[in-house]
Formats: structure tokens, sequence, C-alpha cells
């Protein structure tokens, strides 16, 4: 059960001449759940590219089973057993589940033509290992959910008689029954001997699911603790060096009137019905929920990305028409989106540009952008919101994931806006960004700016929030104070089966 | 305090950088150089006024091109354009004798109203723009030959000539600076107005855009339309040149145009485009067809280097460019 089946002796590597993994030793025995935690840009991400063969480490040596091994492509490491699943699933969505499970293994059934019966086999029988018969081989990938995917890509590694599973935050876009479907499955990979290295940024799953913890810092090993040692307390101050007295700091604010008022707003579309609450000033409404319960949809519709079926919008005690966001922005909202990358910025931009991505269209004389208004913009909620970054002329992609989401949240703020919605907005952060992200909204509510927020982090929920709503498949199933509330009745009322 | 590696400066990365942002010069004058050893002539004053004659209506058709391949899409339409307003510029100058400032005005109104349809169809009937203007391409092909029945309209106007294809200012050629007054244009237009950051934003990501709330409908009709009027430009140089409407030219012009939008740096996925790159991607390709020609090779011979030369530059890009 301890056999060691993979070793790192004394990896090292840096980019630039910027070091950004030093001196990692360290073992992983064969059959372990073992997690990998620290935070964005700690060095996660390069190990995990180093053991499957996309990077070369700089020094230092990888032994599989004792041997050393040195890989010059992600080929060799698929070749030695080791099993990458990226955040990003590589999957041909147009083609079968069988055909993508055995894309890496394609020649083993036919040197020219694939022989579609044997691999179909191979597939069925990977499936049922996995207790995933439901899974039809010949459906296209892009039918399925994300979390079905992600079984795909386990099943392509079972194929492949992995020895060594790595999983890039496998959990961070599927839904928390979804995830306990993983886990049960990482839990059965265990059973097989399979050894998974398993990166997550929601340490409730690692105490779950993890034999063993490592956590780096800096790109320096600062330490692995046994399960029976795991705890919030220990881990996080691991993580990031200094013990977090409190990561959710909550700001008390005075409510105010009642700035946004939604009336029965429907759209059996975007798979929402009859919502309605009020928002006051000074407050931080949150909405809680399963993903899929329609709550991103909910805020697209307030924000005019989406028609309403039914149901109308109040603001200001004035019933307001959004057709689309540039007529929610002149109302004074602004929407910061659950995907940044996706929706919030834009990645050929600098930093200053994306800052002025809403600005731009407003300081304009005749169509002429007033640069040097901008450019003092720019620099002042680089300032305000501690964007750490070497200039503002800098691309905006090769900021950390926590000062890009601070950019995405500056760009709306020079137009004062009175509701800011907030979907998701410290999806993918670290620690100590995220503590920036709520300081920043505990400021802006008490200037009298009101907040949504959809969040499917509990705790955060819990601690940043005046009241939550909580969501489940379309409708708000109940309002709850946040102070007086926990994370377990927030899950009963999202879960519970509808009647 | 964290620091992720980008966030450093160092000697490496910087010139890196510069190596991508000047690559195109850099292919520039080491064509120079080349033909300079190889050819007597090439340095010669005369010789530059000829290559700038010879690149002003690619130039002017790529400074609209960067628009639409910075917003994403691409206009394979513009050859028919520069050829069917110039049978029209040839028919109301010579057939109605219609005042030549009225002419221009109106054929670049049709040049913007064709690329305007373009636009539409991108826009409003959500067809791809390759396929759109692949098909306007035909369109207005077919309509030019129609019209004419193939045959050349003549355009006689001494004036209308010596505007755009034999005037001489200063010693420079008109076409030269009409080519310079749209190159300030173009630039001013993407780099310092609203509608070219909405050009870039839109092509850097269309949904970070909508959200940002942007037009980006608009922005992309104004780019196509502007395309139209750019391609209607371009056509007034080539037709005062050869004193015709001519139905059949310009079959390679809309593609000659990528290559030297391409050519300066401009990527083909949309996001990032400049003006200054389009400027030397179009006298690389000017440069390459008169060293040649001075050189005496043939046509063919030109084809087979230009197309050696853009993968080249395209590979350059892609090296410098990954991480």
């Amino acid at each position: 059960m301890s056999d060691t089946v993979l070793s790192l002796r004394s990896i090292s590597k840096s980019f630039d001449g910027v070091t950004v993994l030093e001196d990692i030793t360290l073992d992983f025995r064969a059959g372990e759940v073992h997690a990998i935690l620290g935070e964005n840009g700690a060095g996660k991400s390069t190990l995990i590219k180093i053991v499957s063969g996309y990077h070369p480490p700089a020094s230092g040596t990888i032994l599989l089973e004792g041997k050393q091994v040195s890989f010059g492509k992600p080929k060799d490491a698929l070749n030695a057993g080791i099993h990458t699943i990226y955040q990003e699933l590589s999957l041909c969505p147009h083609m079968s589940v069988a055909e993508n499970i055995i894309m890496n293994d394609v020649r083993r059934f036919g040197r020219l033509v694939p022989r579609r019966k044997a691999y179909t086999l191979a597939v069925s029988e990977a499936l049922a290992t996995l207790k995933q018969q439901d899974i039809d081989p010949k459906t296209s990938v892009g039918e399925l959910s994300v979390a079905k995917r992600q079984i795909v890509e386990i099943a392509k590694a079972i194929i492949g008689s992995a020895k060594i599973i790595i999983m890039d935050e496998p959990t961070s876009s599927i839904s928390k029954s979804d995830s306990e479907v993983l886990q049960d499955l990482i839990l059965s990979l265990k059973g097989a001997g399979i050894t998974v290295l398993y990166i997550s940024h929601r340490l409730q799953e690692v105490y779950q699911i993890a034999d063993r913890a490592t956590v780096l810092r800096d790109g320096k090993l600062i330490g692995t603790m046994e399960r029976a040692d795991f705890s919030d307390d220990s881990i996080i101050s691991m993580m990031v060096g200094r013990k977090l007295v409190n990561v959710y700091p909550k700001t008390q604010t005075p409510l105010g009137e009642v700035v946004l008022e939604v009336k029965d707003l429907t759209d059996e579309k975007g798979g929402f019905r009859d919502i309605s609450f009020a928002l006051r000033r000074g407050e931080i409404l949150g909405i809680g929920g399963l993903v899929g319960a329609g709550r991103s949809e909910l805020l697209e519709a307030i924000f005019g990305l989406r028609r309403s079926s039914k149901g109308h919008i109040l603001l200001g005690g004035r019933k307001a028409r959004i057709r689309n966001p540039k007529q929610a922005i002149r109302l004074g909202l602004s929407f910061i989106t659950e995907d940044r990358k996706k929706t919030g910025l834009v990645p050929y931009f600098s930093v200053q540009e994306n800052i002025n991505l809403v600005n731009a269209q407003f300081l304009n004389v005749g169509g002429i952008l007033r640069t040097s208004a901008l450019g003092r913009i720019a620099k002042r909620y680089k300032e305000r919101l501690n964007i750490r970054s070497r200039s503002l002329s800098q691309l905006i992609t090769t900021l950390s994931g926590g000062n890009q989401q601070k950019v995405a949240v500056a760009k709306w703020l020079e137009r004062d806006p009175r509701v800011i919605l907030f979907d998701e907005p410290t999806k993918g952060i670290d620690i100590g960004a995220k503590a920036e992200i709520y300081t920043i909204m505990g400021e802006l509510v008490l200037k009298g700016i009101a907040i949504i927020m959809v969040s499917s982090e509990l705790p955060e929920l819990l601690s940043v929030t005046d009241r939550i709503l909580v969501m489940r498949q379309g409708e708000v199933v109940v309002e709850l104070k946040s102070s007086t509330t926990s994370q377990e009745e927030i899950m009963k009322h999202a879960t519970k089966l509808r009647n | 305090m964290k620091q992720t590696l980008s966030e450093r400066p160092n000697a490496l990365s910087i010139l890196g950088k510069l190596l991508v942002n000047l690559r195109s010069l850099i292919i520039l004058v080491l064509l120079g150089v080349l033909f300079t050893i190889l050819s007597p002539y090439f340095l010669l004053a005369r010789n530059f006024a000829n290559v700038g004659t010879q690149i002003a209506s690619v130039a002017i058709g790529a400074f609209g091109m960067t628009f639409v391949i910075t917003t994403g899409g691409i206009d394979l339409s513009i050859g028919s354009i520069l050829a069917l307003t110039s049978i029209f510029t040839g028919i109301f100058i010579s057939t109605f004798h219609v005042n030549l400032g009225v002419v221009i005005a109106a054929i670049l109104l049709m040049g913007t109203l064709m690329g305007c349809v373009n636009g539409i169809g991108v826009v409003y009937l959500k067809i791809e723009p390759l396929l759109m203007t692949l098909a306007t391409m035909f369109i207005y092909r077919g309509v030019g030959l129609r019209l004419t029945g193939g045959r050349p309209v003549p355009i006689n106007s001494p004036l209308f000539k010596t505007i755009f294809a034999g005037g001489v200012v200063g010693g420079i050629p008109s076409p030269v600076i009409i080519t310079l007054a749209f190159l300030v244009l173009c630039w001013f237009l993407l780099s310092k107005s609203i509608f070219g950051y909405n050009v870039r934003a839109v092509g850097g990501n269309i949904e970070a855009a909508r959200v940002a709330g942007i037009n980006f409908s608009l922005s992309k009709l104004v780019t196509y339309s502007f395309m139209g009027l750019m391609a209607a430009a371009a056509g007034f140089i080539v037709s005062g040149r050869l004193a015709h409407g001519i139905p059949t030219i310009g079959e390679t012009f809309a593609l000659d145009c990528v290559a030297a939008v391409i050519l300066g740096g401009t990527a083909l996925a949309g996001g990032r485009g400049t003006i200054m790159g389009t400027i030397v991607g179009a006298m690389i390709m000017g440069i390459l067809n008169n060293g040649m020609t001075l050189l005496g090779a043939q046509y063919y011979t030109e084809l087979i280097v230009k197309g050696i030369v853009i993968c080249v530059a395209v590979v350059i890009d892609n090296v410098t460019r990954r991480k």
C-alpha cells in the first residue's frame, strides 16, 4: 500500500529567469489520493506539467517505480502510464464517446482502420469498471454534461492502463451532486491501485477523498500532511504563510431604501420563473443553489442579456425596460460575469484597455477617445483595487487570475453603478485575492451600492451576504438570513426534490 | 508579495517582443538590402515613386481589410466591388458627363452600400463572413459583367487621371499622397477612435464586448461598410491608371489585401491588428514585386516567392508569439 510509485527528486523549474519551482522532493504512493494545494501561482500547474511531460524540469529527476525517467513530450508520460485530465477537457465534442476514449490507444485496435467492434467492447468494459454503463459509447461527447465528460476522460485513462491519474480542479465547473459521483469514482480508482493526484481549491472535497495533501507556496514545498492532520487552520495557514484571522471580512453597513425590485420575473427558456425580490442600498443579497438552478440566467435577464417572458424590474421605484446591456449600464447596473475569460475580458487588450472597456463608450468626443482621461482612470483603479501588474500597457493575460478578476470588477466602477451583479466572483482565484474581492465589495456597499452575488461557495455566501435566496430548479425556494443560517440549511433547500 | 513570472521584464522577453513587433519591418529591410545589392536600379528615387504607385490600391484595400480581419471577419468581395464601382465611374463620367466631385462622392457611397450589404448579411442574417462575401463576390462581379457585356468602359476625364494616377505634387505621385492620407485616417480610426476600440474589442472577445454594452452589430456593420468605401477608393487609383472601368479587373485584389494585412502581423483570428503593420505588409509585397521585375524574373516566379514570404512571416509570428 505504501509503495512509492512516483518520486520527484529536487525538481526545479524557471521561466525567463524567474523560479517557479524550487527543489521539490516528493513521493507518491501507489493507490493513494494525493491532493496538491496552493494559491494560484504557487507552482501547482507547473509541477503537473513537468510530471505529465509538458515541460522538462530545469534540474532534478523523476523516478517512476524506482527507475529514472525523462519525458520529452506528453506522449512519453502517457506511455509510462501517467494520464492528466485538465480543467479544459481535451475531448472532441463531435466524436463519439468510444472514439474519444480510444484516442490515445487507437493503434491497439487496428493499424490503419480501428475495428469498431473491438474498441466498442473495450470501451464498454472500461465504462463498466467505472460503473457508468448508462453512458452510451455511441453518443457524441458534445451531448454529455461536463460531469459525464470528466468520466469519459477517466475512462480514457483506464483504457490506457494508467498508473497515475492527475486531475486539475475536476469539480470546479460541475454541480455538487456530480462532484460526489466523481469523488466515488476517484475512490474506486484508488481501490484499483491507481494513484490520483488531485488539485482543487475546495478544501472540503480534499478532506473527503485525499489520503495525503501537499501544500506548495511560491514554488516551494511547504509540507505534506497525512489525512489525520487535515484541518482548515493548518492547511490555509500553510497555503498563505500566515494565519488568516478572518478570511471573509464582512463590513457592517446600514441598509437604505429599495433600489431594485424584481417582480415575477420569468424566462422559461432561461429556466427560471416567478422570481420576486427587493434589494436595498448597501445590501449584499446572496443567491445560492446548485449549478443549473437558473441563477446566472436570472442575472443575465436583469442585465438585459436575455429577454424575460413575464414580470418586470423596478429601479429606484420606476419601471425599467432593459433590452440590452447598454441600457442596463445607463440605468446604473453592472455585471461581473462568472467566466472572466469568456465574457469579462478581452485577451489582446492591455490592462488599461480592459479597465476602460465600459468607460470608453462614454469618454469620447465625437468618436475620438479621450486617451489621457482613460489613462488616469486606469491608473486610479489599479491603485484603488491593488491590481498587481508591472504596467498598465501589459497584456491582461499575463496577470494572475485574481488580478484579472480585479480588472473585471474595475471596469464597471467609474460608471457609479447603483447595483452590481456578481456571478461567482471568486471562482478559480486564490484565497488572498478572494479576501481582496470581499474587501472591495465591502467598500462598495459602504458607498450605498447594492450587490447581488451568485455563489456556489457556501462559506463565502454565508459570511459576505446579508440575506440569501436559495434557488432550486428555476424558483426561489426560501429566503434565509445569513447570520442565522448554516451551510447545511442552504444545501438542504438547494437539493430537495420538487414535489 | 507574489510575483508571477510574466510580471517581470527581462532582456530576453523584451528582445522577443521587439522581434514580434518589428518582424515585418525587418523582413522589409532585408528585402530592400537584398534588392539593392542585386539591382543597381532599385535604390533610385524614381523607382521608389514607382513602388509607391504600384502598391497604392492594395495598401488602401488592406487598410480597410485590417478592420475587417481585426473583427475576426474577412471580405472576399472587394475585388468585385472595385471592378463594379470602376465601371460606374466610367458610366457616370463618359456617358452622363456628371461633375467629377459628384462622381467621386457617389462612387464612394456606392462602395459603402455594397460593403453594407456584406455587413447586413454577416450581422443580421448571421452568414459567415467568408460565405457572405464569397456570395457577393460572385454577385457584384456578375452585375459588372452583365452591365458591360464584359467590355471595358472608357473614362474620358484627364482631370480624373491626374488626380488618381498621373499627378505629381512636390515630386510625390498622387496615388502615394492619397495612400498616405488614408494611412493617417485609418491609423487614427483604429487606434484613437471609439470605432477602432470597439472593432478590436469585438474581435478580441465579442461576448465581453456585449456585456460591456458595446454595440457589436453596429461595429461590424460599419466595418464592412467602411471596407466597401475603401475598395471603391482603391478602384479610383486602378481605373485612373487604366483610364477605363474594367469588369474583369481585381480578381486577386481581395487576397492580395489579406496577404498584406497578414504580413503586417494582424491576427487572422481577430482582435489584434495595426495599420502601421499593414502598410509595411503592403510595402513588402510591393518591393518583392518591383525587385523581382527589376531582376527580370517572370510573374510566375514572383508568385512563388510571394507565397514563400507569407509562409515565412506567419512562421516567424507563430514561433515568436509562442510562450
